[in-house]
This record gives C-alpha cells, sequence and structure tokens, in this order.
C-alpha cells in the first residue's frame, strides 16, 4: 500500500518535472523565435500576428466590458455600506481604482482569456498534432514553434494589456454608476479616482497582463504539442491547460504582487 | 551501380518494452517504386516515421541520401527533410490554408522566389495532380481523395528526390485509388522520383511496385520482386496475397491466452 502510494508520488513527480521542463524548453524556444528568429530564420508574423490579434483582442472586448463592469459594480456594493457607515463614502472611488488596476483588472481579464484564448489554443493546435498537422510542418522543415506558437505569442502579449487597460476603465465606470446611488457626483468620483492612482498603480498591472500572456500561451501551447491518443487526448488536455494556466497565473500574481510590494 | 537512396541497416525500435522493429535491413534504388507491406500493427507506420525522421531508431542505421538519420544533428536533418516530400494518410494538409495556401507554404518558406513565380509553381503542382480548379477551396470542402492529391501537390512543391507514402489507398473508393496510384506512376516516370509507399493494399502494391518488402511482427518477412513475392511459398506470404483468415497471421489471441483471461476474471 505504502509503497504503492509512494510509486504514484514519484510517478507523478516525474509528470510534473517532465512538464514544467517542457514549458521552460518551449518558452526559450518561443522567446528566440519572437526576438531573433525574425533576423536569423524565415518567419511570416506579418501574415498570422494581425489575424490572431484580432481574434484575441477584438473578439474579446465585449465580454471583459461585461466582467470588468459587473466588477465596478460589485466592488461598491460590497464595500459601500462600510465605507458610508464610518463617512467615508468619497474613499470608494479611490479602493475600486486600486482594486482594478492592480489587482482586479489584471486577473480577471487574464481568467476569461485563460477560458476564451488559452483553451482555443490548445484545442486548436491539439487537434493539429492529431491529424499529423504538426508533423507535417516539421517534415517540410518549418520549425512549428515559429509558425505556430511564436504569432500567438506576440499576439496575447500585446492584447492582454491591452484588454486590462480597458477593463480598468470600464470597471472604474461601472463603480462611478453603482456610486451615484450613494448620492456621489459622478465627475467627483472621477476626478477622485483620477487624484488616487499613482503611475506605479497602473504600470504594476500593465506588467502582470504581460507575464499573464506569456503564462496562458506557453502552458496551452505546451498542452497542445503533448496531446496523445485522438479526440479525448484534446478534450483532456484542453481541461489540464485551463486549469494549469488558471493556477500558474495566479501563483505568478502572488508572486509579482509581492515583489512590488517589496521593490516600493 | 549507383548508390541507394535510402539504406536501412539492422534498424531496430522498442517501445516500452515491446519491440515495434527488429534487425530491419534493406534498400531503394534511385527512381523505383519500393513498397512496404504489412498487416496492422505489423510496424509499418513506425518504419515510415524512422525514415521520414520523425523517429529516432534504437540501433541500426538510416541513410538517406548517405545522411544517417539516427545520429544527424537536426540542421542535417533539416537539409535532409528538403530531398523528400511526404503524402500523410490523411493530408495532413493545414485546415486553415486553402489548398493552393497549403501547397505554397513550403515554396515561400525555402525559395525566394517573388509571389507570382510562386502561384505559378502552385499551379503547376495542382495541374499535375489535377485539382487546379480546387485551388481556392479549403481542406474541409474538398473530399479524402481530392486532399490526399493536395497533399500530393504539397510534397512534390519543391522538387523532391524522394516521396514517401502513407497508406495511399486508406478511405478512398477504387477509381479514387486507382488516380493515386497512377500519379504514383507518372512521377516516377515523368519526374524519375523514388516512391515508398507503406500500404497494405496488395492490389494497388502490386500495380505500381518494383520492388516489395512484407513486414510481419516488426520483421521482414519477405523482399523482392512483385513476380519473386506472388511465386513466394512461404505460407505468411501466401496468406497476406490471399487474405484468407487461417494462417500464421493471426486475426484473434491465441486459445489458451483466452481461456486464461476468462479464468482470471
Amino acid at each position: 500500500m505504502v509503497r504503492s502510494s509512494l510509486a504514484g508520488l514519484w510517478h507523478n513527480g516525474a509528470v510534473f518535472l517532465g512538464h514544467a521542463g517542457g514549458m521552460v524548453t518551449l518558452l526559450r524556444q518561443t522567446l528566440y523565435w519572437v526576438f531573433l528568429g525574425p533576423f536569423r530564420e524565415r518567419t511570416e508574423f506579418r501574415r498570422h500576428v494581425f489575424p490572431m490579434m484580432e481574434a484575441i483582442g477584438n473578439k474579446s472586448f465585449g465580454i471583459v466590458a461585461l466582467v470588468a463592469f459587473l466588477i465596478g459594480v460589485i466592488l461598491v456594493l460590497q464595500t459601500g455600506y462600510i465605507l458610508e457607515k464610518y463617512g467615508q463614502i468619497r474613499q470608494v472611488s479611490g479602493l475600486v481604482a486600486v482594486s482594478m488596476t492592480r489587482e482586479l483588472g489584471p486577473l480577471m481579464t487574464a481568467i476569461v482569456l485563460v477560458g476564451r484564448v488559452g483553451a482555443a489554443f490548445t484545442a486548436g493546435l491539439g487537434t493539429m498534432t492529431i491529424s499529423e498537422e504538426v508533423l507535417a510542418l516539421r517534415i517540410m522543415s518549418i520549425n512549428p514553434v515559429g509558425y505556430l506558437v511564436a504569432p500567438r505569442f506576440i499576439a496575447v502579449v500585446l492584447m492582454l494589456p491591452c484588454l486590462t487597460i480597458f477593463a480598468n476603465v470600464v470597471g472604474m465606470g461601472g463603480g462611478c454608476l453603482m456610486a451615484t446611488a450613494y448620492d456621489l457626483d459622478p465627475w467627483g468620483y472621477v476626478s477622485d479616482s483620477i487624484g488616487f492612482l499613482s503611475i506605479q498603480d497602473i504600470l504594476s498591472g500593465v506588467v502582470k497582463s504581460v507575464l499573464f500572456a506569456a503564462v496562458i500561451c506557453i502552458v496551452s501551447c505546451h498542452m497542445a504539442f503533448r496531446v496523445e491518443g485522438g479526440p479525448e487526448g484534446v478534450a483532456r488536455n484542453t481541461m489540464v491547460s485551463v486549469v494549469t494556466s488558471l493556477v500558474l497565473v495566479i501563483v505568478t500574481d502572488g508572486l509579482v504582487t509581492a515583489f512590488m510590494r517589496n521593490l516600493s | 551501380m549507383s548508390q541507394p537512396i535510402i539504406e536501412l541497416r539492422h534498424v531496430r525500435k522498442v517501445f516500452g518494452g515491446k519491440v515495434a522493429l527488429d534487425d530491419v535491413s534493406f534498400s531503394v534504388e534511385r527512381g523505383t517504386n519500393f513498397v512496404i507491406l504489412g498487416a496492422s500493427g505489423g510496424g509499418k507506420s513506425t518504419l515510415l516515421k524512422i525514415m521520414i525522421s520523425a523517429l529516432k531508431a534504437d540501433a541500426g542505421e538510416v541513410l538517406l541520401d548517405g545522411v544517417d538519420l539516427s545520429t544527424a544533428p537536426e540542421k542535417d536533418l533539416e537539409a535532409a527533410r528538403r530531398k523528400f516530400g511526404v503524402l500523410f494518410q490523411d493530408g495532413a494538409l493545414l485546415n486553415s490554408l486553402s489548398v493552393a495556401e497549403n501547397v505554397a507554404l513550403p515554396i515561400r518558406y525555402h525559395t525566394k522566389l517573388p509571389p507570382e513565380t510562386t502561384d505559378i509553381l502552385v499551379k503547376m503542382k495542382l495541374e499535375l495532380v489535377g485539382l487546379r480548379e480546387a485551388d481556392q477551396k479549403l481542406p474541409s470542402q474538398i473530399s479524402g481523395g481530392m486532399r490526399k492529391r493536395a497533399s500530393l501537390a504539397r510534397a512534390i512543391a519543391l522538387d523532391p528526390m524522394i516521396v514517401f507514402y502513407d497508406e495511399p489507398s486508406s478511405g478512398l473508393d477504387p477509381v479514387a485509388t486507382g488516380v493515386i496510384s497512377q500519379l504514383i506512376l507518372d512521377l516516377k516516370n515523368s519526374m524519375g522520383l523514388t516512391n515508398v509507399v507503406i500500404t497494405h493494399d496488395i492490389n494497388s502494391a502490386f500495380e505500381i511496385a518494383d520492388r516489395v518488402v512484407l513486414l510481419h511482427r516488426g520483421k521482414i518477412a519477405a523482399a523482392g520482386t512483385v513476380q519473386e513475392i506472388l511465386k513466394n511459398d512461404d505460407p505468411l506470404v501466401r496468406q497476406f496475397i490471399t487474405g484468407s483468415v487461417q494462417g500464421p497471421l493471426e486475426v484473434r489471441s491465441d486459445e489458451l491466452e483466452y481461456y486464461n483471461d476468462l479464468l482470471n476474471l
């Protein structure tokens, strides 16, 4: 019993290390293709990055706006009555502004993209893996990382910060709308929000969103290339990819927050 | 006599303790049609993957135009890969690209030809396989036989020396199978290509082959010209040619194994 548990633990540890090593290798190869590839090898980023940015960015604005707006509304709803009790209701604008830019904007946008984009990457590239399209690229001496992963990486890393800044603004708008229920003047709310925010708040959120984008892309593409066993394997790896991305996004969030706190 | 274009020497491959290929040796002469026959699970796909450098052999040498694929570094493998094209079992066309874009892909990546010249080359390759009218269609909008022909056009886009075919007749009707077989013969006769065909379709194999090897449980059971294989008295070869249920090629598991399996329940 103990031996089999230990064997299971050993096996799971080996699988975990295998995936971790695979993701580090994929990140290294992707960074090579993004920064050095265009100068040393044949790439077609212009052809692939813009449609990818549209699929990731433009088509996510609606859902990101909805989530961010509701988060802004909920933040005011959850904190407004306490602040009002202590006569500090005007502080709610600062609370929403800092919470959105530092934490909730980047995190909620990343979570939306894990479901919308990460899952699509794993399912799409995983299907290409089982239908031998990825092998066909390798056999044509076209590097799958340069052809498939690098354009996705560039598109997500560019679009997630844009979506995050958009989510921050919409979230503050939601908070502003809800704050009128506490008889706060909307223009006063906006000027208070701007007054509360520092450039570091906004930068911290943007840095987080860039790192979240890298995590989402690398995890989802790695799990796609590891698909085995037909459509069932695609479904299994898509599920693992979404769960792993969510966990790693939150771990990265914690690490960056701790790092930023020490820095300030 | 010229050096063979492909030479396998004592190739062995094991997956998780199960021997997939054992001491496989043969050579393929330039400008010939070479067919590898065998039942499902006999090691054909593994052998193809080793010959196209998608898998490394555990032991032995795989020489492709003098380069040993089992030991060559990645840079040499990339150069070697440009000498051959592959027609995958389901075509393996990129589904997001049209037929023409699929054929143009290797040309765009490996040449510096202007787009107009690339377009002309693509049209020529598609005309060769009879698909010029379907050039703007997506792979999902054409039939299985057309997908295979489009994949063949992509495989020959850069005028390779060798084309590998993975089960070219699987899932096709007899007419579509005949079209693919005729294309294989035409490519050899008109362009001097070497064709290596992996199949279990005995009729199309004998129609196109100059030489045949029969793979059984990872080993070469017979090798020779079509006439030599037809005259072979080996029960295994006879069973494969006639498609008989009785013989050394086991369709069902061993009876004793079955009883033991039942008793273990």
